[in-house]
């Protein structure tokens, strides 16, 4: 075996001068095949990490950030603009609270009609 | 007693550090009392294994109302006191050589969410766990506020209302429950178990509960507090929040929701478990994308939460060991994984994994400590990641095979994204960021040579831990499922 794997070695890197191919140069369909490790690594990239890269960019940017996160930042962005508006009604204008006060009397005692 | 002792002996500590004068002196104090109490608990683990003794205390507080003081420390409260008595000293350590502004309050504060956290998890009365439940949430609140990076008002108060928001469905359920106690009505744990409700009202208390505890953990889709608080909170409080607070929302479902009402349990784990597994996916392929190294420790610790949410509904033994132990791994990992972020970012400035790379050649002791972090984080075996994990997905197995082959991308996206970013961290070439990064110093092994050495004593031997936990858990399934 060691004598084989001697005349091997010598048969193809002394006799033969069987060197590795200089970059650049093409390299035949079977040999590019073994070179390239049967595109192993390139499937992968296609099937696996690049599908993975995409998904995850989606995820955290769309569903993420522009969904979930959108809704509660939303729900609290709506209270706070609740607070502003509402507080419009408080205006210190004793008028306008008589108003509000018989309109909403008139509210119910219409309300208490139709029901009956 | 010794319970009360052990729950209480926080808050002296904490009261003590507040009054004293010297910045200097309240930190070595307070590192002085945390260690103190992990060296009671300690004691209190050898009486405990000894005797198989849990140390019930029982002090009538407001008995009209079935309000008492009752702490009872089960294997289970026990293996989640043990965390936070193992963990606080190293929360404190962390920040001893920093400079911080107002550090007696820092200290204090710090000691007073242990004592919380120890009244949550030794409570058997549910006002009393009401109360220490929303205590501590103060000083963890007060944390983030007042030593937190930027944008911390806007970030802590989403914090605070939502984990109160949780927490009053908590209460209304505890209310309601109290009522369906026999009279006279009280609110204690072992009546909460007795009680037989309809299955209607069953259903709105068992969301109630739920509602509350998986916001604190938290589960998909109620997380989305969790990300930013983790990068906004300074160091200590990403600690105690990922490495503590978050098991407060596991320890909760376990004692709260799984005994005292198993019928929904069973009927919805089901669902609850798509939802967690779901999350889990979610989480683990957002983690890939993110460029923060701090960022990227919450969308893992999501994705492990996950699992976690959905072991506890694969209602049976193997699961809920699992969740237990991966509780206490878990939280070692997460504070070992901060610390690093911290030293990471105290000698490069920036956490930006893009920017980092190529520290392995500068600091190759450094490099070494946090690719065993990482590795127990990814669930390598002989870690104590590993024990847990494989122990829940052994319990999801049990319950459907399909929720087992779900449960298993925690490892392999754990992997992916753990060790990506380990390789954007210490490997390639180094920059000028990196280039003059100092390897670990003394100082800093004192804290991660002891947790990294627990990584892997409980990777190899996790017999202590699994112990204290296997017949509490035995006795939990059997009483609350044997009949269903």
């Amino acid at each position: 075996m060691l004598a084989l794997t001697i005349w091997l070695t010598w048969v193809i890197f002394i006799k033969k001068s069987r060197f590795p191919v200089p970059d650049g140069k093409p390299i035949p369909f079977l040999q590019r095949l073994i070179y390239r490790r049967y595109f192993i690594d390139e499937l992968y990239n296609i099937l696996f990490v690049k599908p993975y890269e995409v998904i995850s960019n989606l995820f955290y940017e769309k569903v993420e950030k522009g969904v979930i996160d959108r809704i509660v930042n939303g729900i609290g962005y709506l209270t706070f603009e609740a607070g502003i508006r509402i507080r419009r009604l408080q205006n210190g204008n004793a008028s306008f609270y008589l108003f509000v006060m018989v309109a909403g009397a008139l509210f119910f005692l219409l309300f208490n009609l139709m029901i009956h | 007693m010794f319970s009360l002792v052990l729950i209480s002996f926080p808050f002296l500590a904490a009261l003590l550090v507040l009054m004293t004068r010297k910045a200097a002196v309240a930190k070595w104090m307070s590192l002085g009392f945390s260690l103190l109490q992990l060296a009671l608990t300690l004691i209190f683990w050898h009486f405990h294994t000894a005797g198989g003794n849990s140390f019930s205390f029982f002090l009538p507080w407001l008995p009209e109302w079935g309000i008492n003081i009752h702490f009872e420390l089960d294997g289970i409260s026990f293996l989640m006191v043990l965390l936070t008595n193992l963990l606080i000293p190293f929360i404190i350590y962390s920040g001893i050589y920093k400079t911080q502004r107002n550090e007696q309050l820092l200290y204090a504060l710090i000691l007073f969410t242990q004592f919380a956290l120890n009244g949550v998890f030794g409570s058997r009365n549910a006002v009393l766990f009401y109360i220490f439940w929303e205590m501590a949430l103060v000083p963890v609140f007060f944390i983030l506020f007042l030593w937190g990076g930027e944008r911390r008002q806007s970030v802590t108060l989403k914090f605070f209302i939502y984990t109160l928001f949780g927490s009053l469905f908590l209460m209304i359920a505890f209310i309601y429950l109290y009522f369906q106690t026999s009279v006279p009505h009280d609110f204690e744990y072992t009546s909460f178990l007795k009680t037989n409700l309809e299955p209607c009202n069953q259903m709105w208390v068992f969301w109630m509960l739920l509602m509350s505890f998986v916001i604190k953990i938290p589960l998909f889709p109620v997380h989305t507090w969790q990300p930013d608080t983790y990068t906004v909170a300074p160091y200590q409080g990403s600690m105690l929040l990922g490495g503590l607070m978050m098991k407060m929302g596991i320890y909760g479902l376990i004692r709260w929701v799984l005994p005292v009402i198993p019928e929904f349990s069973l009927q919805w784990g089901f669902w609850i478990v798509i939802f967690a597994l779901t999350g889990l996916i979610y989480f683990s392929v957002i983690a890939l994308q993110q460029q923060n190294f701090k960022m990227l420790i919450a969308f893992s610790s999501l994705a492990h939460a996950g699992l976690m949410g959905a072991a506890v509904f694969s209602l049976n033994e193997y699961g809920l060991q699992g969740v237990l132990f991966q509780c206490f791994s878990h939280g070692i990992l997460v504070v070992l994984l901060f610390y690093f972020a911290q030293l990471i970012e105290e000698r490069t400035d920036t956490l930006i994994l893009p920017r980092l790379g190529g520290i392995k050649t500068p600091a190759p002791v450094f490099s070494l400590l946090l690719l065993i972090t990482i590795l127990g984080s990814a669930g390598l075996p002989l870690t104590n990641g590993f024990i847990g994990e494989i122990l829940m997905i052994l319990g999801l197995f049990s319950f459907q095979v399909w929720s087992s082959i779900l449960g298993v991308f925690t490892l392999v996206g754990g992997a992916i994204y753990l060790l990506y970013a380990y390789q954007r961290i210490t490997l390639g070439e180094t920059n000028p960021l990196t280039i003059g990064f100092q390897d670990i110093t003394i100082r800093e092994m004192v804290l991660v040579v002891p947790l990294v050495l627990l990584v892997i004593f409980f990777g190899f031997y996790p017999q202590p831990l699994l112990n204290l936990t296997e017949i509490p858990v035995r006795e939990l399934i059997s009483n609350a499922f044997s009949s269903h």
